[in-house]
């Protein structure tokens, strides 16, 4: 069933629209993330869900009940915000019991719910203490307790880790996941991180200038992207875009790479009929760092010829940067001690890992 | 090493003549306080004789006839220090809590607007000697001359535009999300402020309570034009302790420690918020 609906969602202020046009749904207990960059209306669509913003146009459908004109308090909504808002003259205790105390529920069952939750969250200690003063990984904690123990029908998250530092991020990411599943919550995450959106979300819509791009599980997305903009805000080190043109060579395609000599064929005519209305056209080739092969010996079947520009490492992994005319390619590869700056190798890319867009429209054609 | 003694004397310099600069009036009116009639108008600073008779004369002023040529016979100071601390409690609470209420829309609402806003403070621009006439004949006709009540209302309203604008200085440093996060947990409006808001900038009210308090606590044009016996107030009453030759230094002395109690009082009971609030904002 869809405990969200969000049907043609758009948002001006002033000029500007921040929001075109939006629409998915949310499916019980999922994990759905927006991910896009910042001004994209990530934010401004999750504003619009709580009550925060009256949107423009479109329709908001909680657990089938059209929420659009209600206020926050009617929604059933829970929103954690970016800088957690912990109410710092209250002790941890009063914070977790906010939301039930102001529906006034029984005292016994606060005290329930609270010491359950700060069980949850590893707050028990803290339960004392003022939350203004606590450190940042605290005031999360807190922020999400509150928010969760007043069982929202969807838990609203705006950027909640973007403050903490990385390891706190990593224990984060794995917490908020485990507490979803534990607690069967249906959350709607925004982030402009993409690895973060690909770790935690059960589905993930990609927003750009205020509209959807895709909506798809996170392999999906990888594997599948059906915009450049997708292709290039998912995946690191970033995909390696070659504006490239399609010629036809003896019922062969091949991608001419711009401004330099080399082609890739990419299989018979007769095979590949897709192609058939953008030969001779302006395309562009998405190809993954991690696709590509180098090799140092000359084997057969190479597409190119190139030297390492340099080398970037990653521990377990290394990004090397391949010259090629003006431009690098990125290729990713294991750890590899043969490989050094300088070195000339050859590149071969395998065929069925080409994404193919067109130019102009940036629509991925195959 | 001759250069850091330098510099830490010249700091002391400054804090000790910064100090005097406060303190030595201060130390003037105690002393005076304590000098017997004789004393009262001679050029040394602390008493031959020290006396309580001051004190007891502000309260049995009938012995005054004749000091310094005085005629008149004054009332003892009870009532209108009664009276002050009525009328300038009562118009310091309004005014806070006036002032707190739209200092708030203000802050969140936008409305009426920033410009609007400014416009509270255009009644302070005024010198109070232009409106006091024409509020001295609206109180004739509204039966509120020389009432505790006619007081009250005139001082909120004078000062309610501090309470706005000191009070909006502090709403505007608790961040919005706060209150969206306790709206979005099923707060009403009303729960929102009080529970939220208003707790956190509870060192912003006490402050603003102080200014507003002193403020309406040394006021004396309007006490003096609009009271004549019932709700005379402190600093009317001061005034009234004048002989045919000269000032009544030693009794006015005496009710200026008076006078002075209750501040300072106030002061050292809400000093821990005096802190917090000089440093509100970085409790985030």
């Amino acid at each position: 069933m869809d405990k969200l609906i969000v049907e043609n969602l758009t948002k001006r202020f002033g000029d500007l629209v921040a929001v075109k046009n939006v629409s998915f749904n949310i499916k019980e207990g999922e994990f759905f993330s927006l991910l896009g960059p910042s001004g994209c209306g990530k934010t401004t669509t999750l504003r619009c869900i709580a009550g925060l913003e009256t949107p423009d146009e479109g329709r908001i459908i909680i657990k089938n009940r059209d929420v659009t004109r209600l206020p926050p308090q009617e929604r059933g909504v829970s929103l954690v915000f970016q800088e957690f808002a912990v109410f710092p003259h209250m002790t941890v205790y009063e914070n977790l019991a906010f939301g039930l105390k102001v529906r006034k529920t029984p005292k016994e069952e606060i005290k329930k719910k609270v010491l359950e939750i700060a069980e949850t969250l590893n707050l028990k200690e803290s339960l004392g203490k003022i939350a203004g003063r606590l450190g940042l990984s605290e005031k999360q904690r807190i922020a999400l307790g509150r928010s969760i123990i007043v069982e929202p029908e969807i838990l609203l998250l705006d950027e909640p880790l973007t403050l903490v530092d990385a390891k706190v991020k990593e224990a984060m990411r794995r917490e908020l996941r485990r507490l979803q599943r534990e607690l069967k919550i249906t959350i709607l995450y925004v982030t402009h991180d993409q690895l973060e959106a690909m770790m935690m979300s059960d589905r993930i819509a990609v927003m750009d200038a205020g509209r959807i791009l895709q909506i798809g599980t996170p392999t999906e997305i990888y594997e599948d992207p059906k915009k450049v903009f997708v292709a290039r805000f998912i995946g690191s080190p970033t995909i390696n875009l070659l504006e490239s043109k399609l010629i036809t060579e003896k019922d062969e395609y091949a991608l001419l790479i711009k401004d330099t000599e080399v082609k890739i064929h990419i299989g018979k005519a007769s095979e590949r009929n897709v192609l058939s209305k953008h030969s001779g056209r302006e395309l562009v080739a998405g190809i993954r760092p991690e696709d590509i092969n180098i090799s140092k010996e000359l084997e057969p079947g190479y597409h190119f010829s190139s030297t390492i520009e340099f080398i970037e490492m990653m521990g377990e992994r290394m990004e090397v940067y391949l010259k090629l005319n003006e431009e690098y390619i990125r290729a990713l590869t294991p750890l590899r001690t043969d490989l050094k700056e300088g070195d000339r190798v050859y590149v071969r890319i395998p065929l069925d890992k080409i994404l193919l867009f067109e130019a102009g429209t940036e629509e991925r054609i195959l | 090493m001759n250069h850091k003694i330098i510099s830490k004397f010249t700091r002391y310099l400054v804090i000790i003549i910064f100090l005097s600069w406060i303190l030595i009036p201060v130390l003037w009116m105690v002393t005076l306080a304590f000098k017997s009639y004789p004393e009262w108008r001679v050029a040394y600073f602390f008493p031959k004789e020290p006396t309580f008779m001051n004190f007891i004369l502000i309260f049995e002023p009938k012995q005054i006839v004749g000091m310094m040529g005085a005629t008149a016979l004054v009332d003892p100071v009870t009532l209108p220090f009664i009276n002050s601390l009525l009328v300038v409690g009562a118009s310091t609470v309004l005014s806070v809590i006036i002032g707190f209420f739209t200092a708030y829309g203000a802050s969140r609402y936008n409305s009426p607007g920033p410009f609007s806003l400014f416009f509270t403070l255009l009644t302070r621009m005024l010198p109070p000697a232009t409106f006091v006439t024409p509020i001295m004949v609206y109180y004739s006709n509204l039966k509120l001359l020389d009432s505790h009540l006619g007081l009250i209302m005139l001082y909120s309203a004078v000062t309610v535009t501090y309470g706005i604008w000191i009070l909006k200085g502090f709403i505007d440093q608790v961040p919005i999300e706060w209150e969206q996060a306790a709206l979005l947990e099923g707060a009403s409006h009303l729960q929102v402020v009080f529970r939220v808001t208003l707790p956190i900038v509870k060192s912003g009210l006490v402050v603003s309570g102080l200014f507003i308090f002193l403020l309406n606590w040394a006021e004396l044009l309007f006490a003096l034009v609009l009271t004549n016996v019932q709700a005379v107030t402190l600093p009317v009453h001061i005034s009234k302790y004048v002989g045919a030759v000269g000032q009544l230094y030693g009794p006015q002395a005496a009710l200026g420690i008076l006078s002075s109690l209750i501040p300072v009082i106030i002061g050292y009971i809400i000093q821990k918020h005096l802190v917090t609030a000089f440093t509100f904002g970085m409790v985030r």
